[in-house]
């Protein structure tokens, strides 16, 4: 019962009721001569009981669910530093506004916060405040904070007003979550409603300083300072390192929110507290003019140099140390074989390796290197370097960023390469030491070549004895299968038959002037004579398509003269072999001859296609000339930055796994790069390029995350052993200095598997040293780590507009206004959810209303069986409401009115 | 004297009518009498004009009018401002935090400190204001200041636990408020003070007194910390801390289970004010909980048990690709785990069909989609992203424009990991930043990427202002393209990093359903079972109980996605039993303002008497009408 009434006493009056029932009993069965009837007797008992039930439910205060009568309101008022005091003493006006509107049952109070929140005015009916208290002017803003004392003052839950908190505030916290707070229970049912102050003022700021948390030694360090301001400005920007300038320019800060860059090089190993200022005429504000900031500069980077040939790395290995990195060369056959030993190094450059000279485990370590372990590689080309038959599907090419890919269908195909094989009767003479007729060495040549060739070039075999034959017609290899299928067909061939080589290469020369392959070569194997005197113009068509022939004689009987002046017109290579062994490598040999149209040899100068830190601060038009590059493609996700004239790819990038590689096309100055060795292009790409690549310096596998919030930092520490198995029960200890250079350490307490925390409070602004170390129980260190935070100079007056986005997701959430008067403080407009209500207005209007009832039917004697004829009578007098009724009714008025002039008796 | 609400006076219509009722003529009866003789006389009287005799005549209307306008005066809500005398006020600030369910008091000091409260309420004078606030990690005004001792003691009685840390700076805060400035008053705080102050300083001018609850017995053991990981083998490892609050040494049996089996039991001796800490691993793979039990009785059973969930993988997040033009941008959705993609041409676009997340590539429905969106490339002629011109060479108005470069970042969770050191943007839509919505990466001329809340029902958009493909950007061949886009998703579908699944008790859970969800169940771990609309998002506050809470999401009856929420121990704080000095301290610090008596000025209402005297009338009114 407490619950429904709010004055259950009243519920006695009820006693009355028999009261009414014993006076109506008294009441004479006949009056005026006329008999009362049982009906007409009881009838007003009803609306007079009811209106005295009516009468004492609203006294006693009964609450159902209704919609809220009134509000219930908090207006929370940010009064803190970054607010000016113009646009604060209108917050106060427009909230003394806003209490003027409140309807008679409505609540409010008033909160103003700043870092700390505090009452103004307790909830009562206020309506009018003018006393109010100076405000702190403190340097935060903790919006949470005065969110939960102002939900703390609103009456609970279902205790009838509309709960709202008024937001009056730039919504730009410094310290606690705003949008935690929502989380809170205490903020639960409650309408926030927000007035968005005007922007504070938009004075010159600084608002962030970012710098890489760790860099190496000689390393450009890259200082990023956002900047803010309404308008143009010029001003001083400095920047210090442990309280040594280190930078000292002018700047113009351009309107709105910036970043300014300053790098700076040359910091020796250690912890570097960085802070910038700003300082500017006209400033209105010296508060926000200063940033903080940190980093850690490792050693100087590690780097294995590689190089195809002993001195081919010279120029690199010079431009890598003069720009502090240091190297360490080595062949392709000290390569490591394990990622291990590979560990000490930040990266390694290949220069003019060839795929060939490295094995296959070689080359594994070198992409497990990148993709697993993070490192970064490098491959600088050359002629060795890139080469299809053994660059082709290796694991250095799944490793960079190029490869050897098979051409689109409509893409012209680099080479078309046609073996034509003699097989007369003569080339199955053996070779007495192996015991392989000609025959088998020419197909296992053939074989050989054809793997060579890559896929989507052109392919074919010809045989011929007196007729040629096509053993493998010339095609373009698509698949795996199509090299697979030409294999078995040249296996096929057989040996009989005489020699007509003219036939053989007139077909050989139809069918290769028919393809669309850049290079179009045809090798000739032969061990006898031929008599055709038709050569020199079949040769002189075969030069002028493009084609070049190169010829091989077996054997002593071969008509070495006729093959020699075939290859010498044919602009190929003549090669005479009286030991038949020697096939196979010949062949290859010339295939991979054929396939060296990746080499592609002219002048140009290349263009940059992006900006990337490899070629940062580089202006293309200064870049000197190459004279030949690798013809690769850059793989579907790797970034091209540079291209020949022609649109080939020059210099590519790209991620792989963890780790990041580099591939250059050209070579490292011998040859193609030679005007590029002495420019000063050469020695800025290859340290960019080899710091882009190369992981960002860990000094430890302790993952060390700072979080702060106002004046709190939360240091987490991720452990794990050298097996990725979690370290456990470390005794793990926290040296923080401060700015003020006080330095205390800290025990950091595990908080789970491998996991280790500990908050602490860092007052100071400005940047604070971090070192975390691992010990074991008896004192053994385990792992080491610098690392670093800071906390900001003057985050409350950074900002440079209002929070409008968390603003309207507060009363978004919430279901609150944005509000544009103060007078919609108190509406009720936003009710979404009935609550018990005190009804006692509703049920005092309601017994009023049954008043008149209650007289009428005492008045007119009204029983329920007349009810039917006075609605009849209540419908006919609306009816005659109508203007034509009026009149007839006052027409019908004129008997009445001269009736009643008859003298009475 | 005044009026509250002067509109009630319209009421005085009702005597208007009443008067109108008697404009009517009484309806009338037939009587058959056998002489009009007598009738003579009657009519003689009636023409005779004294006030008496008049009054009798309309004493019935006179009644009925007055009840009637008395009526209406009290709809008009007369008020008269009163000045009471007021001797104080006494706030009584109750502990409530989880020490004071340690069993050293009557039974507990909770028990025991309402027992107090009551019994300094019945000493208190009847001209002391009364507020009753209780304080728990957050201070809730119970009572705010009241003569009322009904309402007080019924607040004192109202007074519940909480497992949370007691926030004494936000309790003294409140009282402050609740005193006002006038600084007539006191604050009474009922606690054990077990429980660290810091730098707070006692509140200036006010009396802050300690009324200690419980003998201040320390003997106590916690479960201070459980924590579960799945490690490298997949197996689960669990880190275990167990400390001894008490003064003396004690054996305690620590029971370890997993998923509600006994997996290791472990006898320790602890030391005073000592931690016993562990790794256990090993456990099984399909553990999905480990619950750490005392077997020991001590002072406070309720940090006995420590409860920890294996991390799990978050549900899975149905995403619509529309008009997808950007392999790269499809690439990387498809490879992001946890989601669940289908693409769909423009054409194919179904408004009613329900997804998570919708990825709009370049094209932008004419009603936005009803969950979270992330618009790619916005096309022209829409309205939510106004689309003003274009950036960069190539633009579609064939100007040579310079490539917009990346002038400035905002703090945000979509930037989490992601370093846009050289990431480039060629090509861009030039746009207007809508009202909702914030630029998190701009250019000097434009916003590159926006993020917001486009409607009011907690819809959250994501823009990017150029397309996803390397003619337009960079960006898609980077690193951080597929970071960026996990940071997206996460952020549009709420599972960002502000989304925790574990929660100090008595804290609130939000629930954001799934877009498609229309139900979601939330199982406690004292297995009560709570049915919620799934259409909107919620704040569950029923979490006072540590373990895990089960929530899923239906979507139509199908199980849709599954959670589990972590309440975890109680603070460490508070299971350390021993009164505080500082607390003391703070209290003999604090200095009281004798004020010297005054007066409250209330506004006292009449509408009740006005109500009782109608009710009066009414009967009067009713005996004169039926009088023999």
């Amino acid at each position: 019962m407490p619950d429904l009434f709010t004055h259950p006493q009243w519920l006695a009056l009820l006693a009355v009721a028999p009261l009414f029932v014993w006076l109506l009993r008294r009441r004479p069965a006949r009056r005026s001569g006329h008999t009362i009837g049982r009906v007409e007797r009881w009838t007003p008992l009803v609306p007079r009981l009811l209106v005295i039930l009516l009468l004492i439910l609203a006294g006693a205060g009964l609450k159902l669910p209704a919609p809220p009568q009134s509000a219930a309101t908090v207006f929370v008022i940010d009064q803190s530093a970054s607010i000016p005091s113009d646009i604060q003493a209108a917050t106060r006006s427009w909230v003394e506004g806003a209490l003027g509107t409140a309807g008679p049952d409505d609540l409010a109070a008033i909160v103003t916060f700043d870092k700390a929140a505090r009452v103004e005015l307790p909830l009562g009916k206020h309506r009018e405040h003018s006393a109010w208290r100076a405000p702190n002017g403190g340097e935060g803003t903790d919006l949470e904070a005065a969110l939960r004392l102002a939900a703390a003052l609103l009456p609970p839950a279902g205790s009838g007003p509309l709960r709202r908190i008024v937001l009056l505030t730039d919504g730009n916290e410094t310290q606690g979550s705003a949008e935690a707070a929502l989380l809170r229970p205490e903020l639960r049912g409650i309408e926030i409603a927000v007035w968005s102050l005007p922007p504070p003022l938009l004075d010159p700021a600084l608002t962030a300083l970012t710098a890489p948390p760790a860099a190496r030694e000689g390393e450009p360090l890259e200082v990023r300072i956002g900047t803010s301001t309404a308008q143009e400005v010029t001003g001083r920007l400095r920047l210090w390192a442990n309280d040594q300038l280190i930078a000292d320019d002018t700047v113009t800060l351009e309107p709105g929110p910036r970043e300014y860059v300053v790098t700076r090089e040359g910091l020796p190993a250690g912890f570097y507290g960085l802070r910038a200022t700003l300082e500017v005429d006209e400033d209105r504000r010296e508060q926000n003019n200063e940033v903080a900031g940190f980093t850690v500069v490792s050693p100087a980077a590690q780097v294995l140099l590689v190089e195809g040939q002993p001195g081919e790395g010279a120029p690199v290995q010079q431009a890598l140390t003069a720009a502090q990195i240091t190297t360490q060369l080595t062949g392709p056959g000290e390569l490591s074989t394990s990622t291990a030993p590979l560990e000490q190094y930040d990266g390694v450059v290949l220069v003019n390796v060839a795929a060939g000279a490295l094995s296959e485990r070689q080359m594994e370590t070198l992409r497990a290197y990148v993709e697993e372990l993070g490192k970064g590689l490098v491959n600088i080309g050359g002629r060795a370097s890139y080469q299809r038959e053994d660059f082709a599907n290796s694991p250095l090419e799944d490793a960079l960023p190029v490869s050897i890919s098979t051409p689109d269908d409509d893409e012209v195909a680099t080479l078309a390469l046609l073996l034509v094989l003699d097989r007369s009767g003569s080339m199955t003479m053996a070779d007495p030491r192996t015991d392989l007729s000609r025959i088998d060495l020419a197909k296992e040549g053939a074989i050989q070549a054809v793997r060579t060739v890559q896929l989507g070039e052109y392919v074919g075999v010809m045989a011929f004895d007196f007729t040629p034959y096509w053993a493998v017609p010339l095609r373009q290899l698509r698949t795996a299968q199509d090299i697979q299928d030409a294999v078995i067909r040249i296996s096929l061939i057989s040996a009989d038959g005489g020699t007509n080589i003219y036939q053989a290469l007139r077909d050989a020369r139809l069918a290769i002037a028919r393809t669309q392959a850049q290079v179009k070569h045809i090798v000739l194997l032969s061990d006898g004579e031929s008599n055709e005197d038709r050569f020199s113009t079949l040769l002189s068509r075969i030069r002028q398509e493009g084609i070049t022939v190169s010829t091989v004689a077996v054997g002593s009987d071969a008509g070495t003269a006729l093959l020699e002046s075939i290859a010498q017109a044919g602009q190929g290579r003549y090669y005479f072999t009286s030991t038949p062994d020697n096939i196979p490598q010949i062949m290859t040999q010339e295939a991979r001859l054929a396939a060296r149209s990746q080499e592609q040899e002219r002048t140009f100068t290349p263009r940059m296609v992006a900006s990337a830190p490899a070629v940062k601060g580089m202006d293309p038009l200064e870049w000197p000339e190459l004279t030949g590059y690798m013809r690769v493609n850059a793989k579907p996700s790797a970034e091209i930055l540079m291209q020949s004239d022609l649109g080939d790819t020059i210099l590519a990038q790209w991620q792989l796994g963890l780790g990041r590689s580099v591939a250059w096309m050209a070579d490292a100055g011998d040859e193609w790069a030679a005007a590029w060795r002495n420019d000063p292009a050469f020695a800025r790409l290859w340290p960019q390029a080899v710091r882009w690549a190369m992981a960002p310096p860990a000094p430890s596998d302790l993952h060390v995350a700072i979080e702060t919030d106002g004046d709190l930092a939360t240091v987490r520490v991720e452990a794990r052993n050298d097996d990725g198995s979690f370290r456990n029960l470390a005794v793990t200890r926290l040296d923080v200095v401060g700015p003020d250079g006080e330095g205390r350490q800290l025990a950091v307490p595990q908080v789970a598997p491998g996991s280790y925390a500990v908050t602490f409070t860092a007052t100071e602004r400005g940047p604070y040293a971090v070192q975390v170390t691992q010990a074991q129980a008896d004192g053994t260190v385990i792992e080491q780590t610098t690392t670093g935070f800071a906390i900001p100079y003057a985050r409350e007056y950074a900002a440079a507009r209002a929070n409008r986005v968390l603003l309207e997701r507060l009363a978004a959430e919430t279901g609150g206004l944005r509000l544009d008067s103060p007078a919609a403080s108190f509406s009720r407009d936003t009710v979404r959810e009935w609550q018990p209500q005190s009804l006692w207005p509703y049920l005092f209007a309601a017994a009023l209303v049954l008043f008149i009832a209650d007289v009428a039917v005492r008045r007119f004697r009204l029983t329920p069986t007349d009810l039917p004829a006075a609605l009849g009578a209540l419908a006919r007098r609306v009816w005659a409401l109508r203007p034509s009724g009026w009149r007839a009714a006052l027409r019908g008025l004129s008997p009445l009115r001269a009736s009643r002039s008859r003298p009475r008796l | 004297m005044s009026v509250l609400w002067p509109w009630g006076l319209a009421w005085l219509g009702v005597a208007g009518a009443i008067g109108v009722l008697y404009l009517f003529k009484p309806r009338q009866f037939r009587v058959e009498f056998s002489s009009l003789w007598l009738w003579e006389r009657s009519g003689e009287e009636e023409r005779v004009r004294s006030l008496w005799q008049w009054l009798r005549r309309h004493l019935l209307l006179i009644l009925q009018l007055l009840a009637a306008i008395l009526g209406a005066l009290a709809l008009a809500r007369p008020a008269v401002a009163a000045l009471l005398p007021t001797t104080g006020h006494a706030v009584l600030l109750v502990d409530a935090s989880a020490s004071m369910l340690a069993g050293d008091g009557t039974p507990t000091r909770l028990d025991e400190a309402q027992s107090q409260a009551l019994e300094f309420l019945a000493a208190l004078p009847s001209s002391h204001q009364v507020s009753v606030v209780q304080l728990t990690n957050r201070a809730e005004v119970l009572l705010p200041g009241s003569r009322d001792r009904a309402a007080a003691q019924e607040a004192v009685q109202r007074l519940r636990p909480a497992p949370t840390t007691t926030n004494l700076a936000e309790g003294l805060a409140v009282a402050e408020g609740l005193i006002g400035r006038a600084r007539r008053g006191d604050i009474y705080l009922f606690t054990d003070a077990a429980f660290a102050v810091g730098a707070l300083r006692p509140p200036a001018g006010v009396g802050l007194h300690i009324v200690p609850s419980g003998a201040g017995r320390s003997d106590n053991q916690a479960v201070e910390t459980v924590h579960a990981r799945r490690d490298t083998a997949g197996t689960v490892e669990a880190f275990i801390r167990v400390r001894n609050y008490g003064d003396s040494p004690v054996t305690q049996e620590v029971l370890v289970f997993g998923n509600d089996e006994l997996l290791e039991g472990q006898t320790v001796q602890l030391d005073p004010g000592n931690a016993w800490e562990t790794v256990m691993t090993g456990f099984p793979a399909g553990t999905e909980r480990i619950e750490v039990r005392l077997d020991r009785p001590d002072l406070l059973p309720l940090d006995d048990v420590g409860v920890a969930l294996v991390e799990a993988a978050r549900p899975v997040r149905r995403l619509l690709l529309v008009g997808a033009q950007s392999d790269a941008l499809e690439r990387v959705l498809r490879s992001l785990p946890q989601v669940e993609v289908t693409s769909v041409a423009v054409e194919e676009y179904d408004p009613t069909a329900v997804f998570d997340l919708y990825v709009l590539d370049g094209w932008m429905p004419t009603e936005p989609p009803r969950g979270h969106w992330l618009l790619i490339d916005p096309p022209t002629g829409q309205e939510l992203v106004p689309v003003i011109g274009a950036l960069g060479a190539g633009s579609a108005l064939g100007e040579n424009l310079q490539a917009p470069r990346i002038a400035y970042t905002q703090p945000s969770p979509l930037l989490r990991f992601v370093e846009l050191s050289g990431v480039q943007v060629y090509i861009a839509r030039r746009l207007s930043v809508p009202a909702w919505a914030e630029p998190v990466v701009g250019a000097r001329e434009g916003p590159l990427i926006l993020a917001g809340y486009p409607g009011n029902e907690g819809q959250r958009a994501v823009v990017f202002a150029f397309e996803l493909n390397p003619i337009s950007t960079n960006l898609v061949n980077r690193s951080v393209f597929p970071v960026l886009m996990a940071n997206v998703l996460d952020w549009l579908s709420g599972t960002s990093g502000t989304r925790t699944t574990g929660i100090s008790g008595g804290e609130a859970l939000l629930i954001d359903p799934l877009p498609r969800a229309t139900r979601v169940r939330i199982v406690t771990p004292r297995e009560r079972i709570y049915e919620f609309d799934g259409h909107e998002r919620f704040r569950f506050v029923d979490t006072f109980a540590p373990g895990g809470y089960l929530v899923s999401q239906f979507a139509d009856g199908e199980l849709i996605a599954q959670e589990r929420y972590l309440v975890g121990q109680i603070p460490t704080a508070e299971s350390d039993l021993r009164p505080r000095n500082a607390v003391i301290e703070l209290a003999a610090a604090s200095t009281t303002v004798v004020a010297p008596q005054a007066a409250e000025p209330v506004e006292q209402e009449w509408w009740r008497w006005l109500a009782l005297a109608v009710l009066g009338l009414l009967a009067v009114e009713w005996w004169w009408y039926h009088r023999a």
